[in-house]
């Protein structure tokens, strides 16, 4: 216990120095007097426990005075400057943004140090240790909505930031600090050999729960996780490390034996490796110090003491960086820990006097002892209380071993053999599917998370205050104690008991695997000899999914995000599906190709048709360019006259853009959009892009037969578009409009709206802002329409 | 003044300073806890240890186990062992059988002290022919599981405490069986261990031996080790177990 002291010692001096600077001169004398008084009365415990306690009290307030509270990058706030920079760490793509935290080397062809961070667009990406050369106005970080902003970025040691650049310019890649720079690079292709073989959300969620990569992360799926109350698996931690570490120390043991060291060093340097890979964020690091104490306990032969343990990462940890005592994350991780040690083991004893299983009662006051320690902490942050974390946690939790397992074996044989590590990926991906399903299905239940308003800091102050309090009263009636051995059995009882348990159910699990795939399989596989269209809600944009009658698949357009395209691919297609035959890019506008070069990406796509040659420039356009050179994808200028035969009696024809393009329009860009019209039996479909009245004149002139059943209405609606003379050619007898609620373009205007009701009538509209993803079916004869809301 | 005891010896001798270095950290970073009932400050606290359940008289003088009445059990009388005695202080219950459980299967390897002392304290009491101390052997595939053997460490600690020597190598299993515990009859004890140990050289030849092992199941793995012991030469063998299960 004394080291508990002694780290709690440090870590409130760190906290007192943040609020009181101290001055070395009063700090050093009394250290030195304290310390000789520990030394010369270290006979009796108290006076010395006293004596240290207060030498590092003091030591921790001054280690937070030496913390430096700017960098050389200030002075040069408000000007505007040219720097060179390393991209510093894994950089955090938003939908429509990247955030790139840079270590500058030069400004203005000066050396410099320091971190800043800036905001671009999100394309091009860059990735760890480029070296970039960008220009553009420093600012000083500014608060917004009551969140102290520049707090939060000067804890990471940044105190200015760069809003989008004028000039981004990759100079060299690979310029991170070595082994990180090669840890990183691992990191970066492990999570795309996962993305390249698991559907979306699954692919990103393993992304997230094995490399700490959360930023694919769709933000419904993550919304769904904090309202289940189990965002905590996404965070890499103590469950995590126990479970590697386990698996770790089982097949060291098996190959090199306990008589020698070997099996403990091999062990403890992967595991440190993999906290690096996993990125180090503080619940990583406490969970990974925690587990090598344990590691270390056993191997010296001594009992392991979670308390202890817990203080002195805690201790290492703000040493190293002072301000992580202010990190939610860190707040957050110790807190459940500490109550996983105090409170779970008493639960557990109540839980295992019931009848329940002894894996329930365990797993529930576990994740009961947890919750209950960081509650406030949720509310105060998130603004929120989930009421099903209990039953969600635990239900989520039993497929974590099986994913952080299958994920790594997925990520490592993706580097070499992407097949091969699509197939494993079919077993991974049904426990991937199952949280995703327990989350999204907790989420769902009314009054599943309440939203307290206004809750002050002092709230959770209190609410520590009777915690520690109740647990005070609960260790002076002996109870505590005993319990504080039991913890650390459930909290880490995966460490030992996994490698034994493994083989007994050899063959029945992967028959029940097996079993399960295939009813998932022959569930989601398409009605085959039907053609399929559907129209993806990806927001403010285009993109259209078809599915011909032998089950290939064409892509139209990726909308305005790269997450919500692969999502609702991930929904739309059979989970082991990873190609899609044909991808079409209209038009080159943000809108319709942004997430179409994450397509390109994670499928295999055989070949892709667009205006090839059309003069525009943008940041997702030359992505999109780039990507089909670096991956060899074989691509064919559209031109009007390209018939493809899907077969099953259905084809595709390309009726637009002429072979010179249309030029001196009011948007040549968008005149010059790929127009297809998609044709079996009876039933026919216009897809239009984004083609103006011009386009529309101009398919009239050339005489293209334009008649169709569905008219997936131009320019989501816009009033450029859908003439009356183009309307009334093609006649459609639906219309569908894909766009975004509340866009502020004012998309679909009222004329044009007006216009469609008069033909067709209201109710044979179809908005996937008001409907969500639409889907049409044909056979030939009848159409169905199907929509998800 | 003497050098023991003072910080001066560290100036003599800086691995001692070393070795008590290193012990300083150990119970800092893993302070020791009572494996009976959590108090912090001993593996084996004062209360606990005054609790342990030891096994009092009558009990057959051969094989140790508690009798209701009389010096011979049953089995005794009846088909005698080769072994000259076993005795054992505890019973495998309470702190005692957490304490071994520890030892044995959660690589608490400081607990050898302490449950060693508890050895020592008993021969001081109730002494045993001895002049070796020999522990029970560990097949190899264990050991390397394992990483240590929890009689030997027994042995060591034990052998200082009571300045015997303690003889290790010379006597091995050459079969690996399965655990005594999870065995069902006496006799698939029996003939689980037969033939399981072998003397490798004459160290052990005209010598009176103590066998150690933490728990005695039925006695059979002991009577198997006197077997192969005798074959080889001893004069007597007797056995000291830390607990008896009963």
């Amino acid at each position: 216990m004394t080291l508990v002291y002694l780290s709690l010692a440090f870590v409130v001096g760190i906290y007192f120095g943040s609020q009181l600077p101290l001055p070395l001169a009063v700090a050093l004398p009394i250290i030195v007097v304290a310390l000789l008084i520990a030394l010369l009365w270290r006979k009796n415990m108290p006076i010395l426990l006293g004596g240290l306690c207060v030498a590092l009290f003091l030591c921790g307030a001054l280690r937070f005075g030496a913390v430096p509270s700017g960098d050389a990058l200030q002075p040069y706030k408000d000007k505007t400057v040219e720097i060179v920079g390393v991209v510093a760490e894994e950089p955090e793509p938003r939908d429509s943004s990247t955030e790139l935290i840079l270590s500058a080397r030069e400004i203005n062809g000066e050396e410099i140090q320091g971190r800043f961070l800036a905001r671009t667009t999100r394309y091009p990406t860059y990735q760890y240790g480029d070296l970039l050369k960008v220009t553009g106005e420093l600012e000083e970080p500014q608060p917004f909505e009551g969140f102290d902003y520049p707090a939060y970025l000067a804890r990471q040691g940044i105190y200015t930031i760069m809003y989008y650049p004028d000039k981004v310019e990759l100079v060299a890649a690979g310029q991170g600090p070595q082994p990180l720079q090669a840890l990183y690079s691992f990191r970066h292709r492990m999570g795309e050999s996962l993305g390249g073989s698991l559907s979306e959300p699954e692919g990103s969620l393993a992304q997230g729960i094995l490399l700490g990569l959360r930023h694919n992360i769709p933000s419904s799926l993550y919304e769904d996780f904090q309202h289940s109350g189990t965002a905590h698996i996404l965070a890499i931690s103590g469950l995590h490390m126990a479970i590697v570490a386990g698996i770790l120390l089982s097949v060291s043991v098996w190959l090199f034996g306990r008589r020698r060291p070997t099996y403990f060093l091999v062990t403890l340097g992967t595991l440190w490796l993999y906290a690096l890979l996993a990125g180090m964020a503080p619940s990583v690091m406490r969970a990974a110090i925690m587990v090598s104490l344990f590691l270390i306990a056993a191997y010296s032969g001594r009992q392991r003491s979670g308390i202890t343990a817990l203080a002195f990462a805690a201790a290492i940890m703000v040493a190293i960086t002072p301000q992580i005592l202010w990190q939610i994350s860190f707040q957050l991780s110790f807190a459940a820990v500490l109550g996983l040690i105090l409170l779970a083991p008493t639960f557990q004893q109540w839980g295992r006097r019931t009848r329940a299983p002894n894996i329930v009662a365990d797993g529930f006051s576990a994740t009961l002892g947890a919750i209950l320690a960081t509650l406030p902490l949720v509310a105060y942050y998130f603004g929120y209380v989930s009421l099903v974390g209990l039953p969600a946690t635990f239900l989520a939790l039993l497929a974590l071993p099986g994913i952080i397992v299958l994920s790594a074996l997925v990520g490592f044989i993706g580097l070499f053999a992407l097949p091969l590590a699509q197939v494993i990926g079919w077993v991974d991906w049904l426990f991937l599917a199952y949280m995703v399903v327990v989350v999204k299905g907790f989420a769902a239940l009314p009054y599943s998370s309440l939203e307290p308003v206004g809750i002050d800091a002092y709230w959770v102050w209190l609410y520590y205050g009777i915690f520690g309090g109740a647990l005070w009263l609960g260790t002076r009636r002996k109870r505590i104690l005993p319990s504080i051995k039991a913890g650390f059995r459930g909290a880490c009882s995966s460490l030992g008991s996994l490698s034994p348990r493994i083989p007994t159910k050899w063959i029945l699990i992967p028959l029940l695997i097996i079993a399960i795939l295939v009813w998932v399989a022959a569930a989601v596989a398409p009605e085959s000899g039907k053609l399929s269209v559907s129209i993806l809600d990806v927001g403010q944009g285009d993109a259209i999914l078809i599915t011909t009658p032998s089950g290939q698949h064409i892509l139209v357009d990726g909308g305005p995000s790269p997450e919500k395209v692969c999502l609702e691919l991930g929904e739309r297609l059979p989970f082991w599906e990873r190609t899609i035959d044909l991808v079409v890019l209209t038009h080159a506008h943000d809108d319709h190709v942004t997430g179409l070069v994450e397509v390109l990406r994670r499928y295999e796509v055989k070949r892709v048709l667009y205006p090839e040659g059309i003069d525009y420039t943008s940041n997702a356009y030359s992505e999109w360019l780039g990507v089909i050179e670096e991956k060899g994808i074989d691509y064919t200028r559209a031109q009007p006259g390209q018939v493809i035969d899907l077969g099953g009696g259905a084809t595709l024809e390309v009726l637009h853009p002429p072979v010179e393009f249309l030029e001196g329009t009011e948007s040549d860009i968008d005149n010059n959009g790929v127009v297809l019209r998609l044709k079996m039996g009876e039933v026919s479909f216009l897809l239009t892009a984004d083609l103006y009245a011009e386009g529309e004149l101009y398919l009239l002139d050339q005489g293209a037969r334009l008649r169709s059943t569905v008219l997936k209405v131009g320019h989501h609606g816009s009033s450029t578009s859908t003439c009356p003379e183009f309307l009334a050619a093609v006649n459609p007898q639906v219309a569908v409009i894909s766009v975004g609620a509340d866009n502020p373009f004012g998309h679909p205007s009222d004329e044009v709206m007006a216009r469609l009701a008069e033909r067709l009538g209201e109710d044979r509209i179809y908005l996937t802002s008001e409907r969500g993803t639409i889907t049409f079916t044909t056979d030939g004869e009848r159409l169905w329409v199907e929509t998800e809301k | 003044m003497t050098l023991r005891g003072s910080w001066l010896i560290f100036l003599v001798n800086p691995v001692a300073l070393l070795i008590r270095l290193e012990g300083i950290v150990l119970d800092l970073l893993f302070p020791p806890w009572c494996v009976g009932c959590g108090a912090v400050g001993s593996l084996l606290c004062s209360s606990c240890q005054a609790a342990l359940p030891r096994l009092s008289p009558p009990l057959c003088v051969r094989c140790g186990k508690p009798l209701s009445f009389g010096t011979l059990c049953y089995e005794c009388e009846n088909r005698p062992l080769e072994i000259d005695g076993i005795r054992s202080i505890f019973r495998f219950d309470g702190a005692v059988r957490q304490a071994i459980l520890s030892f044995k299967y959660k690589n608490v390897k400081a607990l050898a002290a302490p449950l060693a002392q508890l050895m020592k304290e008993y021969l001081c009491a109730h002494p045993l022919p001895g002049d070796v101390l020999v522990p029970l052997p560990l097949h190899p595939r264990r050991l390397r599981q394992r990483g240590y053997n929890q009689s030997s460490l027994l042995s060591v600690e034990l052998g200082k405490l009571a300045s015997l020597p303690v003889v290790e190598g010379s006597f091995v299993r050459l079969k690996n069986t399965p655990p005594q515990t999870r065995t069902k009859s006496a006799a698939e004890r029996q003939s689980n261990v037969v033939g399981a140990f072998i003397c490798r050289d004459q160290r052990l030849e005209w010598r009176r031996i103590l066998l150690i092992d933490d728990v005695c199941t039925s006695g059979a793995t002991l009577d198997a080790c006197a077997t192969a012991l005798k074959a080889a030469g001893a004069t007597s063998v007797w056995g000291l177990t830390l607990a008896r299960e009963v």
